[in-house]
């Protein structure tokens, strides 16, 4: 059973997942508040190790909550209707959230994750100083999570130059480091997770930051030469929209 | 020696009187003290001196006299007289005899006396209709008319013997001089040509390149011609030999000549001062100075000797030299013998084409005449000099010549001034080098087109960049036209879907109301997302096509299945396509389609590449097809498919905007022909 608390300043939200949390034996829900100053008492008194946290509200964003708990030795669900640059957050602190209305599927889904991992306090510190970071931080300073084999490092996007696929694997290769990082994902992922930033999937194989690149070389699709002097195939078909994004850097 | 105050002084004449070297300039009369000019009196359009006994005279172009005593100049009471018969002609030349002024004017008009016993002045003939000279010999005094100006001829009139002398030129009214030297002939001169002559004959002629100003005999018996920029020109004597001539003053213009008590000679120039050319005092060599009073120093002028033994001919000499000849009367004939072209002897040809390097050439003529004498000749270049040059050397020299078309033509001209009738002619032309005539006017050309090339280039450059501006707003305005056109997508599928849902909850069976409301906002959320961006992943317009099916299968009570094949060959989240594609096609199968089959129907979607770079996507139905549909919503008034026409427009946006092909064509399937549905390939392009 696991203490859990659900913060979130619509009632039809909390109605709705209080009956959709039903379905789950293992969730006990402790309380159920509307306001961060609520659920900051909630939390304090009550220790949960499971928050559903909205983080649209009036009186304050679920970030705030966050900033005055210390430490965090619970796991948090953030809920949201819409808000890109959150949900876009908390994808990079490998943080799980669910868009409202909730899809009992994905629910499911979260509490499998939530009861399958192990509690690991410097983990869960590590995420949300990133989530914290991301948030406050400048673009230029946003760091995501990408898994290795013991767990999860927390790469500043900055410093990423590029991603090359291989397979169902992902290489990425990052400032500083000769070697590149092997991620058991595939590369669409983080086409997906960077969509937003200075990616570009300029090849079936490569995700480049488009920062790093130092020279583009004509071709057919030509190449890019990026700043560890690798070169970069490009591919003919997106050579434009590669162009065209270097240009608007 | 010039003048401190007025540099540029004309010295229109010089004498010795008393001892004294006195000018007449145009600003006045000058003297000369211990070789300064100083001004004695001052006075414009002076002329000349006259001597009269012991007097002196002045008189001005104008007709007015003075005389000048004490340094002053004493106006002539006759002076308004004169003038008023002058009738603003100007004088050319002034004698006085037997106690009687002789005034002769430049363009003729009688010669007006002044009889100074008799003070009495009368305009006379004097012989002749039209003197334009006159002048004193002696006792007798002559006048020369011109009766028939255009008439190369000149009347020489004595007073009881009158004749004619030919002339090289027309007359034309122009300043004259008359001289008896010291052997009893006369010169007369006029421009470039001097005639010898006594009151018979004509005994030579000499033409000098410059018109000549003045005539001169010194006591020794030379003969000094000054000339219009020429300096002036010494002959031994009368006969003008070129051999034993000599030059002095370059190339000044010596206006008046005078020879000093001692010997010296001064030459008045206008505005190059006074010179004077000493004469050597003992019989050796001297060479003569020149003197300026501007300046203290001395000018070597070249060589000179007034002794018997002369230098040998100078070299610019142009001075050209006759010898009697009586009754020449035939003309001579002139031809030419050789032409050398850079010095080398060529085959003498009437016509020349020449290259233009080839232009350096020597024409070598002979002229044959009955006698032995010498003749003269007249020769121009016409392409290149506009005057007649005269010689009497039988070789002419040009070099250096331009490319162009030139025609030598040269006269003979015998002592008794008969000119060969026909001229000895050649013509020749240079071709203007390949450099100037092709590759200079080729590079031109080239230099030309590449300015205007430049300009061009510079002109389209700012006409792209207006381009571009407007192809960016046009494209912003195009972009916002596909946002509005994709949000209008769904309003009547978004309340339907919205009121199958609510039927669920009305049927107490929320856990379809729950499945069916996350499925919509997700396809709310999705398209809200995708419509925002110009290129979404295959994989998520999948995704939105399988929520919105599923929802009008909802609505549709599973009235039909769909399937959704994807080539292996496709990945479906690198390649990228336009979002909400191909929804409407997909809502066209479902309601025009499938809703008016009785049974039930299926929906066919396949994502292939037709080649590496484009997509080709089918939407197929087994509905009722197209004109069975079209034939219902006829019947039930219904409008058009909203999504169709959308895309219609979508389509042309996004290809003006990407300028790429993205094309569409409905096929209509039969079975037996009956109508089996209708299937839509979509071709995208993948760039």
């Amino acid at each position: 059973m696991y203490k859990t608390i659900i913060v979130d300043d619509e009632k039809g939200c909390r109605d709705s997942l209080e009956n959709l949390l039903k379905e789950f034996p293992q969730i006990n829900i402790v309380a159920i508040v509307d306001s961060i100053a609520l659920a900051e008492e909630a939390i304090n008194n009550l220790q949960p190790q499971l928050v559903f946290l909205d983080i649209e509200m009036p009186g304050g964003t679920g970030f705030e909550l966050l900033e005055k708990i210390s430490p965090i030795n619970f796991d948090i669900i953030f809920t949201t209707a819409y808000d890109q640059y959150a949900i876009k957050a908390i994808k990079y602190s490998a943080l799980d959230y669910l868009l409202k209305p909730v899809d009992p599927n994905e629910l499911t889904e979260s509490i499998n994750r939530f009861t399958s991992k192990k509690h690991d306090q410097n983990l869960i510190n590590d995420k949300f100083k990133t989530l914290l970071n991301n948030i406050s931080g400048e673009t230029t300073h946003q760091k995501i999570a990408i898994p290795d084999g013991e767990g999860l490092n927390f790469i500043k996007i900055s410093d990423i130059i590029r991603f090359q696929s291989d397979g169902s694997y992902t290489y990425m290769h990052t400032l500083g480091h000769q070697k590149p990082t092997l991620i058991s994902k595939p590369i669409g992922d983080y086409q997906e997770m960077l969509n937003n930033e200075t990616f570009v999937r300029i090849h079936r194989s490569h995700l480049i930051n488009l920062q790093h690149v130092s020279k583009y070389v004509k071709g057919e699709g030509g190449y890019a030469v990026m700043s560890d002097d690798s070169k970069v195939e490009v591919s003919r078909r997106k050579k434009s929209e590669f162009i065209e994004a270097l240009s608007s850097l | 020696m010039k003048s401190k105050e007025n540099p540029y002084l004309q010295f229109n004449d010089v004498i010795e009187y008393n001892g004294k070297i006195l000018f007449v300039t145009n600003d006045g009369v000058y003297q000369n003290v211990n070789n300064q000019l100083k001004i004695v009196s001052q006075k414009e359009n002076l002329a000349k001196f006259i001597k009269v006994n012991k007097q002196l005279f002045v008189w001005s172009i104008y007709g007015e006299f003075y005389e000048l005593k004490k340094s002053k100049l004493i106006p002539q009471p006759f002076n308004s007289l004169v003038s008023k018969r002058l009738k603003n002609k100007i004088i050319n030349s002034v004698i006085y005899n037997d106690n009687t002024f002789w005034i002769s004017t430049v363009i003729g008009g009688g010669i007006i006396k002044i009889d100074q016993k008799n003070e009495e002045i009368k305009t006379t003939e004097l012989q002749a209709e039209y003197p334009y000279y006159v002048a004193q010999f002696g006792k007798e005094f002559i006048s020369g008319n011109n009766s028939n100006p255009t008439k190369k001829q000149l009347a020489i009139s004595f007073k009881k013997n009158p004749f004619y002398i030919p002339l090289a030129e027309n007359l034309s009214f122009s300043k004259t001089n008359v001289l008896q030297l010291k052997d009893g002939t006369f010169i007369f001169t006029r421009q470039y040509e001097a005639i010898r002559f006594n009151s018979t004959k004509i005994i030579n002629r000499v033409f000098i390149e410059k018109n000549i100003e003045n005539i001169y005999q010194s006591t020794d018996g030379k003969v000094w011609f000054t000339l219009n920029s020429g300096g002036t020109i010494c002959f031994i004597d009368g006969n003008f030999n070129s051999s034993s001539s000599i030059r002095y003053l370059g190339n000044k213009t010596v206006v008046s000549v005078t020879e000093d008590r001692k010997g010296n000679m001064w030459f008045g120039t206008s505005g190059s001062g006074v010179y004077i050319l000493k004469k050597a005092i003992q019989l050796t060599y001297n060479p003569p100075k020149i003197f300026s009073t501007t300046n203290a120093k001395t000018e070597e002028i070249e060589s000179v000797s007034i002794l018997s033994e002369l230098p040998t001919i100078d070299e610019n000499s142009k001075v050209l030299r006759t010898d009697v000849r009586k009754n020449d009367t035939i003309p001579p004939v002139v031809f030419i013998n050789n032409i050398k072209i850079n010095g080398t002897d060529t085959t003498t040809l009437n016509y020349y084409e020449l290259n233009h390097n080839e232009n350096n050439l020597e024409i070598n003529i002979s002229g044959v005449f009955g006698g032995k004498s010498e003749l003269q000749y007249k020769y121009i270049l016409e392409g290149k000099e506009t005057h007649w040059n005269y010689t009497t050397n039988t070789r002419m020299y040009y070099t250096s010549l331009d490319p162009g078309n030139y025609t030598f033509k040269i006269f003979a001209m015998s002592d008794g001034g008969v000119w060969s009738k026909i001229p000895a002619v050649i013509t020749f032309s240079i071709n203007p080098p390949l450099y100037t005539s092709f590759w200079f006017i080729f590079s031109i050309l080239f230099l030309l087109i590449a300015i205007i090339l430049v300009v061009v280039f510079i002109g389209n450059r700012k006409a792209q960049k207006r381009n571009k501006l407007f192809e960016e707003e046009k494209r912003k305005v195009l972009i916002s036209e596909l946002h509005a056109l994709r949000s209008q997508m769904n309003p009547h599928f978004i309340f339907n879907t919205l009121s199958s849902i609510q039927s669920f909850i009305t049927k107490n069976s929320s856990k379809d109301a729950i499945n069916y409301l996350s499925k919509f906002s997700k396809l709310m959320r999705g398209t809200l997302e995708n419509t925002q961006k110009q290129k979404i992943p295959i994989k998520d317009e999948i995704e939105t096509l399988k929520l919105y099916m599923d929802l009008e299968k909802l609505r549709l009570n599973n009235k039909f299945d769909y399937n959704i094949i994807v080539d292996d060959e496709i990945d479906v989240q690198f390649e990228e396509i336009p979002p909400m594609l191909l929804q409407p096609y997909v809502e066209n199968a479902i309601w025009h389609g499938i809703s008016h089959k009785t049974e039930n129907g299926t929906i066919n979607i396949s994502f292939k590449l037709e080649n590496e770079n484009l997509l080709k996507c089918e939407i197929e139905d087994d509905g009722v097809g197209r004109k069975k549909a079209m034939k219902i919503n006829k019947n039930q008034q219904k409008n058009k498919s909203f999504g169709m026409s959308i895309t219609k427009e979508r389509l042309e946006i996004i290809n003006s905007l990407k300028n790429s092909k993205l094309s569409v064509s409905i096929i209509d399937l039969e079975k037996n022909k009956v109508p089996k549905g209708t299937r839509i390939e979509l071709f995208i392009p993948l760039d």
